[in-house]
């Protein structure tokens, strides 16, 4: 590779579905990502979708999305010669990811006081639901879990109904994100200093850190914000975020001060063009429109008009003559609308990765941003399983055939 | 005094709303400089958002300003004004990198593209993030978490299937909290590439791109098995039952997650070994999953007996995924974990007093992390940044002050 962004760097990879999103990050910004796998494959692999729909441990689409660029090997972390060689890797590595429960590694002899002994430079990043330490440090907890726990869950859905999760697995994702935002710290410091460190991400704590915009209505007026479907719901007063259009859904907020002056006016313009912006949307002071001086009748009002204009209107035909007048508005799209985005195209954002054992080229979302000198690649599909055992073992480690045949043989990798 | 992870590190916000703040929030609190720089013509409108200490507007009094602003400097800078030239050209040579949020072509307005600021500090990193990405034909587009978070997906996959679509959690926004922390990393990805040639460059960072990362194996279902997934309630297509179950008191409920069949044999005996749970249709996953709404309805017979907590506990003694569906209050209030790990921190204000803060998701060994300084007041630090960090003199800024360059 010319010049990635993060080369000469390696990982070991050794997280489930918690962690596995922070690995793929590593491995998208040029790190050489190694993920290592118990012998018989990573349970991850056992999550849908598959490919075609056949479950099977080499056709999970969960694995192919998030272990792309990434090469693979199994080792069982549970025998003594599989904690050897783990040693002898973590030598040569700058970053571990992992997501065991707490205290898991320390009973391997693998946490990172004993690696770091051996490599004072290694960074380990551990991704568990509350952290290392602490009461709860023990329970077990699932995405939807860590979802209840960090406040999210109870922030959507519908007033008459249970709390409703945020699409799939989003605690795991926020997680990852913040794990590789604070390895990236933690490696910056190791630029400095010269020494790596230990990275503790609570799964509860991610989630908790995105459902916080409600914090500020709790710290000044006391107040909860409650789930509410597709309204926005301020101080008592109800609008809606989502509105029904003539084939779906648009997203589009009533606002007040100085992005209310604009997007109001250009709403009630664009109305009127189609003689369907009543009087009292054309004679109103959009400068002075407030929120928190607006009636639920105002709003109910405003509502009724608006909704009116969107029913008569597709999503697309409302999200292109939003953005041509400057009003905030888009489609409320699915996966097909993702993929035909005329933006993601004209940027370049797909990718085709060859699957050669399926006979296929399979297209893939690119990456997560555009670097200037150092663009990132999505180069290499998922790893099948032990498909890089020889290279890692034989070639760089530099065992002989027959001691990497005897590690088959005795179920090591 | 504690060591801190991005001591020395010199950051500037040209930043706005909700996600710019964002965008340099962690790099402040890892003890990063940073720098915001603030019109009063173009003020952020997190400032003048509310709600407000004691319902009373004023710049300094939005809670929605100052909880993602602590320990970070406020300069007041007329960027549109003549002599403002000079300052801009102190603050590049002063800063490792510079960081925008603005709608495409606002920096190009001030003077300040990364040609500009390349040819003033030729190794500056720069990071612009959008609504959709600097090019294209959406690139002059402007949008809200909410519209990043309808357009990306998210919004569709929320909400229960007989229903329109819910707004996330988190008031929607949640692209806002997406897109800065691959910020964070892209930045600090680019200095550490920095540190080892010499050379900086430019991140064009798309809201809409990062929020897409959060989707992958949906848009992956969809372009190889052309299935469009659709909102599913509480339901996870690999575990049963899994939901989230009413239980006893007004509004309170417990998330329950069964993945394996002996996750599922300890769950039943968690609950009593109740006899519908020795219904052969329940014996196997595929089966738990077929009679899924039936199944949940027995759960919640069992749940609605208990609080919430208790039904946690009993069935976590069990090791069985279980947790208590949370308020910002039982967070902020109840919580022994996070109060062990020093989650929450409150911070003094002039205008508005103590305030509360949240704290990093993550805690690094070797540097722990402190909030230090509460959400800057606008344009607190003009003079002090002018002085201590850009060396213009006493008199040079008393007589750009008086220009009405600092506004």
């Amino acid at each position: 590779m010319a010049s990635s962004l993060m080369s000469g760097y390696r990982a070991l990879d050794i997280t489930d579905a918690k962690g596995v999103f922070c690995g793929k990050l590593l491995a998208d910004l040029g790190v050489d990502t190694i993920k290592v796998e118990k012998p018989g494959g990573d349970p991850a692999r056992n999550i849908p979708p598959f490919y075609h729909d056949v479950p099977d441990p080499e056709k999970s689409l969960f694995w192919f999305a998030f272990n792309s660029n990434k090469r693979g090997i199994t080792l069982n972390l549970e025998t003594s010669h599989g904690q050897e060689l783990f040693r002898k890797l973590a030598e040569k590595t700058d970053f571990i990811i992992e997501s065991f429960p707490p205290g898991y590694m320390a009973g391997l002899g693998l946490d990172y006081d004993s690696l770091s002994k051996i490599n004072p430079q290694i960074i380990m990043t551990s991704i568990t639901p509350f952290g290392q330490t602490g009461p709860y440090s023990g329970l077990k907890a699932s995405d939807l879990v860590t979802q209840a726990m960090g406040v999210l869950l109870r922030q959507a859905g519908d007033t008459d109904r249970a709390p409703v999760q945020t699409s799939l697995h989003q605690a795991y994702f926020h997680a990852g994100a913040d794990a590789i935002e604070a390895t990236m710290i933690a490696n910056y410091y190791r630029g400095e200093s010269g020494q790596g460190q230990h990275v503790d991400v609570s799964i509860m704590e991610s989630v908790l850190w995105v459902a916080g915009r409600t914090i500020p209505f709790w710290d000044c007026l006391k107040i909860e914000m409650k789930r509410s479907g597709r309204y926005w719901d301020r101080n008592g007063r109800r609008f809606p975020a989502i509105w029904e259009c003539k084939n779906g859904y648009v997203a589009f907020l009533i606002q007040g001060s100085v992005t209310g002056d604009r997007t109001n006016t250009a709403l009630t313009q664009w109305m009127d063009s189609k003689g369907m912006a009543p009087a009292f949307m054309k004679e109103r002071d959009w400068k002075k429109f407030d929120w928190d001086q607006t009636t639920q009748a105002d709003f109910d009002e405003l509502t009724e008009a608006i909704g009116r204009f969107f029913k008569v209107h597709t999503a697309e035909e409302l999200e292109e003559g939003a953005i041509q007048r400057g009003i905030m508005m888009n489609k409320v799209c699915d996966s097909a609308d993702t993929f035909t985005s005329a933006q993601l195209k004209a940027r370049d954002f797909w990718v085709n990765l060859k699957h050669d054992e399926l006979g296929e080229t399979i297209t893939y979302p690119g990456v997560f941003g555009k670097f200037s000198l150092t663009p990132l690649q999505i180069e290499r599909r998922a790893p099948l399983i032990g498909e890089h055992n020889h290279d890692i073992y034989v070639k760089e480690l530099g065992l002989s055939e027959s001691e990497f045949s005897e590690l088959k043989t005795q179920g090591i990798i | 005094m504690q060591k801190e992870a991005l001591k020395g590190l010199k950051v500037i916000g040209f930043v706005t709303a909700g996600a710019g703040p964002m965008l340099v929030k962690s790099l402040a609190t890892q003890g990063a400089t940073v720098i915001l720089i603030e019109s009063a013509k173009r003020h952020n409108v997190t400032r003048s958002g509310g709600p407000f200490k004691d319902n009373k507007p004023g710049l300094n009094r939005s809670f929605s300003f100052t909880f993602v602003n602590s320990d970070k400097y406020s300069m007041a800078l007329d960027m549109t004004h003549p002599g403002a030239k000079d300052v801009i050209k102190r603050i590049v040579s002063w800063a490792d990198v510079i960081a925008d949020n603005w709608r495409t072509g606002v920096m190009e307005s001030w003077g300040l593209s990364y040609e500009d600021a390349k040819a003033i500090k030729n190794d500056i990193i720069m990071i612009g993030m959008t609504h959709a990405g600097h090019t294209g034909p959406h690139s002059r587009a402007a949008g809200m978490g909410i519209m990043q978070s309808a357009l990306s997906g998210l919004v569709t996959l929320t909400g229960w299937p007989d229903r329109p679509p819910d707004t996330t959690g988190g008031l929607g926004i949640l692209p806002d909290f997406i897109a800065p922390r691959f910020g964070v990393t892209a930045i600090l990805a680019a200095l550490d590439y920095r540190r080892r040639t010499g050379q900086g460059q430019y991140i064009d960072l798309s809201e809409y791109e990062t929020s897409l990362q959060f989707q992958l194996p949906a848009i992956l279902d969809y372009t190889v098995n052309h299935r469009i997934q659709n909102r599913n309630g509480n339901k996870c297509p690999y575990a049963a039952p899994h939901g989230v179950y009413r239980c006893k008191g007004d509004d309170e409920w417990c998330a329950i997650a069964v993945f394996t069949d002996s996750e599922w044999e300890a769950f039943y005996r968690a609950i009593g070994n109740p006899v519908w749970a020795q219904d052969v249709k329940f014996k196997t996953f595929s089966g738990r999953k077929e009679n899924e709404d039936e199944l949940n309805e027995f759960i919640e017979q069992w749940t609605i007996n208990f609080t919430p907590k208790e039904a946690m506990h009993l069935l976590q003694q069990a090791g069985v995924e279980a947790g208590d569906v949370r308020t910002i209050e039982d967070a902020l209030e109840h919580c022994p974990q996070l109060k062990h790990r020093h989650y929450w921190w409150e911070l003094d204000q002039a205008e508005m007093g103590r305030t509360i803060y949240q704290g990093s998701s993550y805690l690094l060994s070797k540097t722990p992390y402190q909030l230090h300084k509460p959400a800057p007041r606008f344009g607190e630090h003009t003079e002090y940044v002018c002085t201590k960090f850009l060396g213009l003199s006493d008199e040079q800024f008393t007589e750009l002050f008086q220009q009405g360059v600092f506004e």
